[in-house]
């Protein structure tokens, strides 16, 4: 069992990291919430039936995280909030080096910013479908939605995150 | 195109709940080719919905920290380590619970005493046996003793220059009555 639990932690773990990143917007967070959730999987691996681990971890990861920034909103409001995300990326932006200032970079900060302020389900399936690329059924297994729910609630996600950074760059331009 | 409906009544059976969703087949045909790599190039929406996603798709997963993974690790380990302390400690109680248990009654164990069915069993035995035996003494002399040969023996004349009993035969009849006249020694 520990095998296949150490299977699983190399293989997602830093999937489930991004996910919960993208969510939080926080690197210290997103890890508590991962190393939780890893280790409610050893907890629960006997229970779970062969196959279903990766979805009851992303599941519960992303629980993890809602339930974070609920707390996180409730207890410091949603500006404090905001300023506290612009600080964690300003730090995990000086943490890359020179490398941070390219435009590519840049561009990167400021996706990952677009998908954090999507609404839910919109920035999971952006994350769990178009990011990491996981297949429409253990999508819709995790989101506890249709595959064609799935498809058609990430093409729209997709393009309200598009016309965010279009707006952005315009406004960045102007 | 921006609504974002709960559910579908497409997909869902929502229907009853009054939420139409008209785009909805419209945006999964369109998901669907986005997703096949057909050509859009005359689509510029369906173009740039596919070149983000391809952007998207570009973003890798960070590695795991190495002090996050050994955490992890170390917490299974402990756990079965933990385990094994568990079962150790629980079959070393299991152990004196059957010392304990087993002792006492070895202790308790019926001393052998004879008691009074033993004696009665034994006393019948006994009976028996001498019954039998009696039956069969009786048997073998009925049925020996007439085969019998009188032994002959002559009185040891001692030295002692006393005359012979004058009747001796007179003693011989009064221990073997069964002897016969004809072999008297007179």
């Amino acid at each position: 069992m520990r095998q296949r639990f150490e299977q699983l932690v190399d293989e997602h773990g830093g999937r489930l990291l991004q996910l919960a990143r993208l969510i939080l917007r926080s690197p210290s967070d997103a890890e508590d919430i991962v190393q939780d959730g890893l280790i409610k999987l050893w907890n629960q691996l006997p229970k779970l039936k062969p196959g279903s681990e990766v979805a009851w971890l992303t599941t519960c990861t992303r629980n993890a995280c809602l339930d974070r920034l609920r707390t996180l909103k409730r207890q410091s409001g949603l500006l404090r909030q905001v300023q506290s995300v612009d600080r964690e990326l300003e730090r995990h932006s000086n943490d890359c080096g020179p490398a941070a200032t390219t435009l590519r970079q840049e561009q990167h900060r400021r996706l990952h910013e677009a998908i954090g302020e999507l609404p839910e389900p919109a920035r999971s399936l952006i994350i769990l479908r178009d990011i990491q690329d996981q297949d429409v059924e253990s999508v819709a297994q995790t989101l506890d939605l249709s595959p064609n729910q799935v498809k058609v609630y990430t093409f729209r996600a997709r393009r309200n995150l598009r016309r965010q950074l279009e707006q952005s760059n315009h406004e960045q331009v102007a | 195109m921006n609504k974002w409906p709960e559910h579908s009544p497409v997909v869902s059976g929502d229907a009853g709940r009054g939420i139409v969703d008209e785009n909805f087949e419209t945006d999964l045909a369109a998901e669907e080719r986005i997703q096949s790599g057909t050509a859009l190039s005359h689509e510029g929406e369906l173009s740039a919905d596919r070149a983000l996603r391809a952007a998207l798709h570009q973003i890798n997963a960070p590695r795991l920290p190495e002090t996050l993974r050994d955490a992890v690790i170390a917490h299974s380990h402990g756990r079965e380590r933990r385990w094994a302390w568990l079962a150790t400690a629980a079959a070393v109680i299991l152990s004196v619970i059957v010392v304990t248990a087993l002792d006492p009654l070895g202790q308790q164990a019926p001393s052998p005493q004879i008691t009074a069915k033993d004696w009665a069993q034994l006393t019948l035995a006994i009976e028996t046996l001498n019954a039998q035996g009696q039956q069969i003494a009786q048997t073998t002399q009925a049925q020996v003793r007439p085969h019998l040969d009188l032994i002959e023996f002559e009185l040891p004349r001692m030295q002692m220059r006393i005359d012979p009993l004058p009747y001796p035969d007179a003693f011989r009849q009064l221990f073997q009555p069964s002897v016969p006249q004809t072999r008297k020694r007179l």
